[in-house]
């Protein structure tokens, strides 16, 4: 079977599509990756509760010590303290935006056609006319190459349009609705004071 | 690499304490920069497995392969 080479109609494009296209891809872009957090958060961090949800929550677990004076021996005993506390998964996950933060789009557009149409321009007040003729210039091409190369054969061109985007990402702050969520969710955390160190907390090193 | 950006308020004192979640789930524990207060916060071992399937995810929605 003989394979059929691509060849996209390249001349004769509307200028603001061979603009808008890239821009609008990236704005798409965009779109898909906030979805996917949201929908990394709603999956993982929040658990569905009749029409709402809730937090899921973890455990963690705190250690402290206190100094309490000895009366007997005039000496001062260290007595240590484990508390623990629950709190929203959410707090804990490292999350961060990730977004288009730069966009650049380079390309010579060589222009094919002009179309020049004349409309009368609308009043402000609906369904009237103001009479003013407007005109506009729609510029209509092909996305060029600096580089291409013209054969001397008109048949052996090769079409060589290239368009160069350039698309730079970067981690953005959390909004702001969801550092208000962290922050009023870490602000209402209580200890409660554990009795005797359970045996799962006697892995965890002091190291930092 | 600890994210500065990451913090609990300390229970005793309210100072932000930085923490990062990897360390967290290797059992490593940390204390509130406040120097007059000793507090330490750590992961138990029995939160560590919900944690870490959320890290998880997290990891393979940052590589596209969720």
């Amino acid at each position: 079977m003989a394979k059929r080479k691509f060849e996209p109609a390249f001349e004769n494009l509307p200028m603001d599509q061979i603009i808008g296209a890239p821009l609008r891809a990236t704005a798409s872009a965009n779109s898909m990756m906030a979805r996917e957090q949201v929908k990394f958060l709603m999956d993982f961090c929040f658990q569905k509760d009749g029409d709402g949800f809730q937090p899921v929550m973890i455990e963690m677990i705190m250690m402290r010590s206190e100094m309490v004076p000895d009366d007997s021996s005039s000496k001062v005993d260290i007595k240590r303290y484990v508390s623990k506390f629950s709190l929203p998964l959410l707090t804990i996950i490292p999350l961060n935006t990730l977004s288009v933060n730069d966009f650049e789009i380079d390309f010579d557009m060589e222009i094919t056609s002009l179309e020049q149409s004349q409309q009368k321009s609308d009043s402000l007040h609906e369904g009237e006319s103001s009479g003013e003729q407007t005109s506009e210039v729609k510029f209509m091409g092909k996305v060029s190459n600096k580089d291409q190369q013209t054969s001397s054969s008109q048949y052996e061109r090769k079409v060589n349009s290239k368009l160069s985007i350039n698309i730079k990402g970067g981690q953005q702050p959390l909004p702001l609705g969801l550092t208000s969520i962290i922050d009023l969710f870490s602000k209402n955390m209580e200890p409660i004071d554990i009795k005797e160190q359970d045996s799962s907390n006697e892995e965890i090193n002091n190291k930092p | 690499m600890i994210n500065k950006d990451q913090y609990i308020p300390c229970q005793v004192c309210n100072t932000p304490v930085p923490f990062d979640t990897n360390q967290f789930l290797r059992g490593v524990s940390f204390s509130c920069p406040n120097p007059k207060c000793d507090a330490r916060y750590g992961l138990p071992m029995a939160s560590r497995g919900v944690v870490r399937d959320t890290m998880d995810q997290l990891e393979k929605l940052k590589s596209g392969h969720h």
